[in-house]
């Protein structure tokens, strides 16, 4: 019994729990950042830890210690409270993700309605907290972001809908073990390869969007509208709002790597049961450095987007190729 | 395509100099205007270079009881010497060229950050 | 304004401005129906200082009006001067003098499109133009020891001289410089993010640009075919063999495209500067008091730079008046942001390389009755009466 609690306890709170995803967060942002500056030639952090690796952590450190200014015209109680339980739904939302094992710490029949309800409502927090500071500029960065809320919720949506076609089930357990074994002899059998690869493409983009990374920094513009619904947040609250993005960015990659490169799924060597974990661990790490390469390579080569190409090209593009490759999936693979 | 051309730069080297902790790749070229050195024995006071700096951060400082006995044969009228403010200088080396005993140079000594203000000064 | 617009000023401090100057725009929207620039944050009162200090001394301050193109002031005051003082400047000195403009063409253009870059949300461009824009600085900075204010000019020539080891060192780096001047304009003519954020965005038809007076690039791109470097020749360009790249469109686009051209034609000039340069003297000496005036225009990177000077037996300037040339390109931007989105308005400003300089009056705005008052010179002088009136007492 008070080992049940204990371990409870652990999972919650330091594995899978908030002290990992907060560790992961830190790392990714690390990571992004070097990795974004490797490839225009500079260096990127490299004074906070051993090759800059606690680099995020320290901007967070240092953004908390900051003075906290509410302006004039804000809503005072959502300016102050709502950054600070933000992070919150993104937190839950990891818990769902299998990492050591093919089933996540919270594992239901029907995981995907609750990953798309948390990636809209974080959304519509980003809008809420842009229209809570008064200002103009956040208010532009707000209806920005609900644009792109619109116009890539549809897409995001139907290239999960691959994943769930091809398990039949909207668990993740289930969309994790349907890809177990080996495509053609030599190829894992995970959605990525085959038809799964445009889905794969349309997540890629939409992630971009979700995490409002470049091409799709729209909301954030800094030469623009000065830093969108981020602008007038300083102190705690804009710590809470970079650990935010961070978050985001930890969840819809590791989302990625679940839906479409199988999860922590990779060759166990016929292991036993405590080594099987630390493998999947391993797996799971290296698939998720592998998408944030490719996120990080995607936004440092494009410049970034109008508002109106993003909603034309979201409508007139994406959303008709993604509803093809569900049609052809149907089709094709049987549903 | 930039695509490639990115990939490529992962694996080539940054073009970053950690500047001050190294300066090699760093370009000092011989006519780098910097940091001034004045060379007070030869220098006969004329306080040209004063007259002709542009920033006006030259000043003529009287010499003190000790430095007058200490000045040799040569110089034996000298009665000011060249003191520069680094803090305003703009570094167009205009006192170096009109400077008639070529006392007064610059060099390509670039590192000069200091918290004090005396050290600033050259004289 | 009615109740679906809304107003907001971009600027003083903006991350979009590296410079403070305001733009107060009216959107609807997203689009911007009305627009206006408030110029007068950077003024320094450079004119007026050049009247107490002689010629020689005014010359590095002539400098320090722009950071970017502190050559074309430089030696534009220096032309000026020469006129006044009837020298005769030495070929050796005027080559070098054409030397050093191209390359500074190379590096404002190159810092230009950097900046322009990074007004789209393009950062990786704007990061290698800027790692490449560093081989043109080392060449001026091994020429006449310093990276920006370089102190070239003096009346009547030049003060630093090219010699063989220096001629190698420009020849070598300029050869490797072109094929990743060749990668640049790939990358402008290739990438469609670039061409979707810039192509037909803040057109400035030719009437638009006769009307506002426009200069240098930004004239070239709208279809006016002027650029003193060919049409009003002045140091040794007339010797020179090179295209003036034109274009009608008036878009950002063609703004881009025109730039990336004339980085080629300067690689041109300096390469024939460095084949014909001639040896002799680089200056000749001045001295004296001067009496007369005289203007003097020199094409620098963005546009036409005129200054005016007047002496009256004396050493010091009666007067100088500088017009760089943003005071004229900075209307048609403002006339040419009507009509296009928020998105836009950085890259519509960036797009005519904005230098800002000059104008004396500052902005008061009564935030609650919402209403703002522009004071002259005048009226800070009499504020500021009265407040030491009120200290004193």
């Amino acid at each position: 019994m008070i080992q049940d609690i204990a371990l409870f306890l652990f999972q919650t709170i330091v594995f899978p729990g908030v002290f990992f995803i907060v560790v992961l967060a830190f790392g990714s942002n690390w990571m992004y950042r070097k990795f974004y500056a490797r490839l225009q030639r500079r260096i990127g952090p490299e004074s906070a830890g051993i090759f800059g690796i606690l680099q995020g952590f320290a901007d967070y450190l240092k953004t908390a210690t900051k003075e906290d200014i509410i302006p004039y015209g804000a809503n005072q109680v959502i300016f102050k409270y709502l950054p600070v339980i933000a992070p919150v739904p993104v937190v839950v939302g990891m818990f769902f993700i299998p990492i050591i094992d093919t089933k996540g710490f919270i594992s239901s029949p029907g995981d995907i309605y609750a990953i798309v309800f948390i990636l809209t409502i974080v959304t519509t927090t980003e809008i809420i907290l842009g229209w809570a500071s008064g200002s103009k500029f956040a208010l532009i960065g707000s209806s920005r972001s609900g644009m792109q809320l619109v116009s890539f919720g549809i897409p995001f949506i139907f290239s999960m809908l691959y994943a769930i076609i091809k398990a039949k089930s909207f668990s993740l357990e289930d969309i994790v073990l349907s890809q177990t074994g080996t495509k053609l002899k030599f190829l894992p059998n995970w959605n990525l390869f085959g038809l799964g690869g445009i889905a794969f493409l349309i997540f890629i983009i939409c992630a971009l969007a979700e995490l409002e990374k470049p091409p799709f920094d729209t909301p954030e513009a800094e030469t623009e509208i000065a830093g969108g619904w981020t602008l007038e947040y300083s102190g705690r609250g804009y710590a809470y709002i970079l650990l935010l993005e961070d978050l985001k960015m930890v969840f819809v990659i590791s989302l990625g790597v679940v839906l479409f490169l199988g999860g922590p799924l990779g060759p166990t060597f016929g292991l036993g049961e405590p080594w099987i974990a630390v493998l999947y661990f391993i797996y799971f790490s290296l698939k998720y450095f592998a998408v944030l390469l490719i996120l990080t390579l995607i936004s440092s080569s494009l410049a970034r987007m109008k508002i109106r190409h993003i909603v034309f090209g979201s409508w007139t593009y994406l959303a008709p190729l993604a509803i093809a490759s569900i049609i052809l999936t149907i089709l094709l693979e049987g549903g | 395509m930039l695509i490639v051309e990115l990939i490529k730069n992962l694996f080539r080297k940054p073009e970053t100099v950690r500047y001050p902790y190294e300066t090699k790749g760093l370009n000092f070229p011989e006519r780098l205007r910097a940091m001034h050195v004045i060379d007070q024995d030869s220098c006969i006071g004329c306080s040209k270079c004063a007259r002709a700096c542009p920033a006006f951060v030259i000043q003529m400082v009287p010499l003190t009881e000790e430095e007058l006995a200490k000045r040799n044969e040569k110089i034996k009228r000298k009665r000011v010497k060249p003191v520069i403010d680094l803090t305003a200088c703009i570094f167009c080396g205009v006192c170096e060229e009109v400077c008639p005993t070529d006392c007064l140079n610059l060099t390509n000594q670039l590192v000069m950050p200091s918290g004090r203000k005396e050290e600033l000064e050259v004289g | 304004m009615n109740e679906e617009q809304t107003s907001f000023n971009i600027g003083p401090q903006h991350p979009a401005l590296k410079e403070p100057e305001t733009f107060r725009v009216i959107v609807e929207g997203e689009r911007v129906v009305k627009a206006e620039a408030i110029l007068g944050h950077t003024h320094r009162g450079i004119e007026k200082m050049a009247e107490s200090r002689d010629y020689n001394k005014t010359l590095y301050l002539a400098e320090r009006i722009c950071g970017i193109c502190s050559f074309a002031h430089n030696a534009n005051f220096a032309r000026a001067v020469e006129f006044v003082a009837d020298v005769k400047v030495p070929k050796r000195a005027e080559f070098l003098r054409v030397l050093v403009a191209e390359l500074e063409r190379l590096h404002s253009h190159l810092l230009w499109l950097g900046v322009l870059a990074h007004e789209i949300g393009f950062d990786t461009f704007y990061i290698l133009v800027w790692n490449d824009r560093e081989t043109i600085m080392d060449l001026l900075e091994t020429l006449t020891g310093n990276r920006v204010n370089y102190g070239m000019n003096r009346i009547g020539g030049v003060r630093f001289d090219l010699n063989d080891e220096i001629k190698k060192i420009m020849r070598d780096k300029i050869e490797e410089f072109k094929p990743r001047l060749e990668k640049i304009r790939d990358v402008v003519l290739n990438s469609k993010t670039i061409i979707a954020r810039t192509n037909g965005v803040g057109r400035i038809s030719k009437d638009l640009a006769r009307k506002t007076c426009v200069t240098g690039p930004t004239a070239r791109s709208s279809g006016i075919d002027w650029d003193l470097r060919r049409d009003e020749p002045y140091f040794i360009y007339e010797q020179l063999d090179f295209n003036v790249p034109i274009s009608d469109r008036g878009d950002v686009y063609s703004k881009i495209i025109l730039r990336v051209k004339e980085l080629f034609e300067s690689i041109k000039i300096i390469e024939q500067v460095l084949d014909l340069i001639p040896s002799g003297k680089i200056f000749q000496d001045v001295r004296g008091r001067f009496e007369g005036k005289a203007v003097s225009r020199i094409e620098a990177p963005r546009g036409e730079n005129f200054h005016y000077v007047e002496f009256r037996k004396s050493k010091n300037p009666y007067r100088l008046k500088v017009r760089a040339p943003t005071y004229a390109n900075v209307v048609s931007s403002v006339e040419a942001l009507v009509g296009h989105h928020i998105a836009d308005i950085p890259v519509i400003v960036a797009a005519n390389d904005p230098c800002f300089s000059c104008t004396d009056r500052t902005l008061i705005i009564d935030r609650d009755k919402g209403r703002y008052q522009i004071m002259s010179a005048r009226d800070l002088r009499k504020l500021s009466v009265e407040t030491t009136k009120e200290v004193m007492q």
